[in-house]
């Protein structure tokens, strides 16, 4: 069945799936202690600095 | 607002809570009951102030006022706030390209003190960014502004590739960022 053709539930049956592989391989060794406390650098948070593919403002 | 603003904000409100309680379902199963994945709204707001006095914070950036205009820029956006019973844990934004092909992860913060999910917080907000970007059909997961060789070392166990970007050009607007990056 093509991607255009498939239901909704289908999709998220899908896409759970997935996630349950997933989550095993990012949960496999447990707790991971190097994690950093943050991700990304507020100074850039707002800036459109990937160019013009970056979402719309107007959510067009 | 504009009406096609509200539109997509009502339309990916919807994706939002589907992809979060797809990637709730999918956490092993000492998180179920436990570990709660939500939008972040002024409750988890409220407590997040209280990082700021916390002398581990290695940030300053101040979530109410930065996601009210984050939300109301991206209505497509990804959010997230973790929670341990009524413990936040952790926030997490993002957002879509314009073609919807990747999900960009801006920023995400653990709690400073005593988080009983240290450890987790960064592997349960990219088990649910993941499960967003499957649910919008976006091919690629990318994590901004990567700063120090650490994360990229931390993000690589994870399958996530780096690509650095290009720095020191005179106008700020033809600078690339640099990022890691996973296809879903």
């Amino acid at each position: 069945m093509s991607e255009k053709h498939k239901s909704n539930n289908e999709r998220l049956k899908e896409i759970q799936e997935k996630l349950k592989k997933r989550s095993e391989e990012i949960f496999e060794n447990g707790p991971d202690f190097d994690e950093p406390q943050h991700t990304g650098d507020p100074s850039k948070i707002l800036e459109d600095d990937d160019g013009s593919e970056e979402e719309s403002k107007s959510g067009k | 607002m504009q009406a096609t603003h509200l539109d997509a904000e009502r339309r990916y409100e919807q994706l939002r809570l589907e992809a979060r309680k797809l990637a709730e379902a999918s956490l092993p199963p000492k998180y179920k009951g436990v570990v709660s994945l939500k939008g972040i709204d002024s409750h988890s707001l409220a407590r997040a102030k209280a990082w700021k006095v916390s002398d581990k914070r290695q940030v300053d950036w101040e979530w109410t006022a930065g996601y009210n205009l984050y939300s109301l820029r991206y209505p497509k956006r990804f959010e997230l706030a973790i929670w341990k019973s009524d413990i936040l844990c952790g926030l997490s934004i993002g957002r879509p390209s314009y073609n919807g092909s990747r999900l960009r992860i801006d920023f995400v913060e653990r709690a400073p003190d005593n988080c009983p999910l240290r450890g987790q917080v960064m592997q349960i907000n990219l088990l649910a960014a993941e499960a967003y970007a499957l649910r919008i059909g976006a091919e690629e997961l990318r994590i901004m502004h990567p700063s120090n060789q650490e994360l990229v070392n931390y993000y690589s166990r994870y399958g996530y590739k780096y690509v650095k970007g290009t720095m020191g050009f005179d106008d700020a607007h033809e600078q690339k960022p640099h990022y890691l990056y996973k296809r879903l």
